[in-house]
């Protein structure tokens, strides 16, 4: 994971400060099994573990609560706010959504598996289970 | 799934975008070109680089002095912003600058993707077409970031000409 994470930051991608107090994850995955998401996989709570999310461009992997960026004049939307305005959709059940890019949305589910969606029909295009490869796909898109 | 314009207008309204115009299209899957992501990027770089024609929505995006000049001279996208399509490429939308619009990522950019994920089996979408290149909300405008810091004093001051100018 480190690697993959360095290789992005060389790639000019911000990684946000990790959340302090160590609760932030353990809120979110109670939030996510209200809304009948999933709640946060390993590789992507160690993800979290080491950064609170990523921008890059118009990509992003979501912070896991709104995060105010001050000097820019806006929020990033965190990853709560995102999976509740998604949660009726029913291509979503069981999943959670954790990056988008200009074309696709990124989401996990509870056994690990990494989905790739059409952001338009939420249409899965590609599962794997490889969060780093995952991860470089979605932020990527926003240094072209 | 919007069962008219009006349903679809009132989903927009509630997302802080209900002066958004609405463009309409059969849902009729297209057939991408193979060499799809070069023409995209061909028409990013296109439509970055003839935004000095919209310095007016630029300055209402309320960026800082680098990002402002970075997207002037179509070095980079700043934070927060995205890029999108009118008409999407996936229902027959031209892979060209002139179906591009700019727009706030957060909290609307992603609004929009539920907006549209929201009309997926439709048999007719209705997708964002604003009148100019880059769209700002009426709600950013009318309520733009209050403070002492000059910038925001510079933002109020010009959203407040902006807008007496449409007025008229």
């Amino acid at each position: 994971m480190t690697d993959k994470i360095n290789y992005l930051k060389e790639s000019g991608a911000i990684f946000l400060e990790p959340p302090g107090g160590g609760r932030a994850l353990e809120l979110a995955n109670a939030a996510f099994q209200q809304m009948k998401a999933s709640v946060l996989p390993a590789a992507i709570a160690d993800f979290y573990r080491i950064c609170n999310g990523a921008l890059m461009g118009d990509s992003c992997v979501f912070p896991l609560a709104d995060l105010d960026r001050p000097a820019r004049n806006y929020i990033v939307m965190g990853i709560i706010a995102v999976n509740r305005l998604f949660s009726e959709f029913a291509a979503m059940r069981g999943k959670t959504i954790w990056g988008r890019n200009m074309f696709y949305l990124f989401s996990a589910d509870i056994s690990g598996n990494m989905y790739m969606h059409d952001a338009l029909t939420l249409q899965v295009l590609r599962k794997c289970a490889d969060f780093g490869a995952c991860l470089t796909d979605c932020l990527l898109v926003g240094k072209i | 799934m919007f069962s008219s314009k009006q349903d679809a207008e009132r989903r927009l309204a509630q997302f802080l975008m209900d002066d958004m115009p609405l463009g309409e299209c059969k849902a009729l899957p297209a057939h991408l070109p193979g060499d799809w992501f070069m023409r995209f990027r061909r028409a990013r770089a296109e439509f970055l680089g003839s935004l000095e024609d919209s310095i007016q929505e630029l300055a209402l995006l309320n960026l800082q002095r680098d990002d402002f000049m970075d997207l002037l001279t179509a070095k980079r996208l700043p934070e927060n912003l995205c890029l999108r399509f009118r008409r999407p490429i996936l229902y027959g939308g031209e892979i060209s600058a002139g179906n591009m619009f700019l727009m706030m990522n957060f909290p609307y950019g992603i609004n929009m993707d539920a907006f549209m994920a929201a009309q997926s089996g439709q048999d007719d979408i209705w997708y964002p077409d604003p009148e100019k290149k880059i769209y700002v909300s009426l709600h950013v405008i009318s309520s733009a970031a209050g403070g002492n810091a000059t910038s925001d004093r510079l933002a109020q001051g010009f959203a407040a000409q902006v807008m007496r100018r449409d007025d008229r």
